[in-house]
């Protein structure tokens, strides 16, 4: 299970706390944590790695609305903010999944924005209707029309 | 439920997201039961969402396994040690019983696949066995046609042994003509018992429509004494009695023989 699921959480991860030690930190709980709660995993609820990534992404976030966080980020964010957008992936990747970055560049910016504050901020679709000023409803269906574009693309 | 309107809602992007409340999450679940076409969007969903995920996979440092799996190693070693002294006889009775009904079973499958085989081998065995039976049949029939061959051909030899010992027997050699001056033949005529058998050494085949017939010149007179064949055995052949004879030839015919001799088709000629 790790060596399946371990670079892909990992990666997720990574994204949301945007530091290797954090990362490294967090993926050692989730897996401890998917370990110790598999018996909760309900199949008819959906995919194992549906329920084990959103494991991973609460952890992440969690982490990220922490002090600890907050503190380690001020002395770290200016450099942060140059490097994290442009983190070379492609060196790192599984090689089944270089190009797939270019593949999301076929999602215009807005849908791209949507999908990287849900996925990777914990934003819910209030969160952003009430952020952003835009109506509920309008939320919902762009997030779905994006989720859409992303099912076409593989 | 109008489920096109509640795919198009996009609660169940929120609900593979995980931003949905509790008691959400439970009625979207209860909607997927109950109806397939939302269990395959939900699918979809997270289908595409997994390849979103995938897209920014990075592998781990390797360090990270190691420190991982020695949390678990020391987690277990805990969590172990505790219910091991709890574990009553009725427990070890169950665990016991396990081992057994699976010794048991494995046993009984192996054992039924020996049966199975073994079964398969006593039909083919069986098979080979009347195919042998054939073959031996076959052979015995064969050997039994040989010997019943053997037997007459012995027979046929007594019966001449007999006659050319026969003091009434006189032997006349036939010699060759011009027609075939390297045949010969030998007749043999019992003045007793007037059998007449004959030999014949190199003679030319017949065609198809004719045969050689024996000729007994009793006072110029020629007597049919039958037709014969040509064969490469060394075997008397009997033809038609003769009561009086001086003289014997050999002349080809029409099958079947002819009332009186073709002169000119003479073979053979032998005096007494």
């Amino acid at each position: 299970m790790y060596d399946n699921y371990s670079a892909v959480l990992y990666g997720t991860i990574y994204k949301i706390v945007r530091s290797e030690e954090m990362a490294d930190e967090v993926t050692q709980d989730c897996f401890m944590k998917v370990w110790n709660k598999i018996g909760d995993y309900d199949k008819r609820k959906g995919r194992l790695f549906t329920w084990m990534i959103n494991i991973a992404r609460n952890m992440a976030i969690d982490k990220t609305r922490s002090k600890e966080f907050h503190q380690k980020n001020k002395s770290e964010e200016i450099e942060d903010h140059v490097s994290i957008q442009d983190v070379d992936y492609s060196d790192k990747n599984k090689p089944e999944y270089i190009g797939v970055k270019d593949m999301l560049d076929t999602l215009n910016r807005e849908q791209k924005q949507l999908l990287e504050l849900m996925y990777f901020k914990g934003y819910s679709q209030s969160e952003i209707a009430e952020e952003f000023n835009i109506p509920l409803g309008t939320v919902k269906t762009r997030i779905r029309s994006a989720i859409i574009k992303l099912r076409g693309l593989f | 439920m109008n489920i096109q309107e509640y795919i198009s809602s996009g609660i169940l992007e929120a609900y593979v997201l995980g931003t949905l409340t509790e008691e959400e999450n439970e009625q979207v679940s209860k909607q997927i039961d109950a109806y397939p076409e939302l269990a395959k969007e939900v699918e979809a969903i997270e289908q595409a969402l997994y390849h979103y995920a995938q897209a920014h996979s990075i592998n781990p440092p390797i360090s990270l396994k190691e420190k991982l799996l020695i949390k678990i190693d020391e987690q277990e070693g805990k969590v172990v040690k505790l219910p091991v002294q709890k574990k009553s006889v009725a427990y070890y009775l169950a665990a016991a019983s396990i081992v057994v009904a699976l010794f048991s079973s494995s046993f009984a499958i192996y054992f039924w696949n020996k049966w199975k085989h073994a079964e398969e081998q006593i039909l083919a065995m069986e098979q080979d066995n009347a195919t042998m039976a054939q073959n031996l049949n076959l052979v015995n029939e064969k050997l039994q046609v040989e010997v019943k061959t053997r037997e007459q051909y012995i027979a046929s030899l007594k019966t001449d042994l007999s006659i050319a010992l026969d003091t009434s027997t006189n032997f006349i050699e036939l010699k060759g003509l011009p027609l075939s001056p390297t045949a010969s033949a030998m007749v043999l005529w019992n003045s007793n018992s007037h059998d007449v058998f004959i030999d014949v050494k190199n003679l030319p085949a017949p065609p198809p429509d004719k045969q050689y017939q024996l000729w007994a010149l009793h006072n110029g007179q020629p007597i049919d004494a039958g037709v014969f064949d040509v064969t490469d055995s060394i075997n008397l052949q009997r033809v038609k009695n003769i009561e009086a004879a001086q003289a014997f030839a050999v002349t080809l015919e029409k099958k079947g023989g002819v009332p009186s001799p073709t002169m000119d088709a003479m073979y053979l000629l032998g005096k007494l």
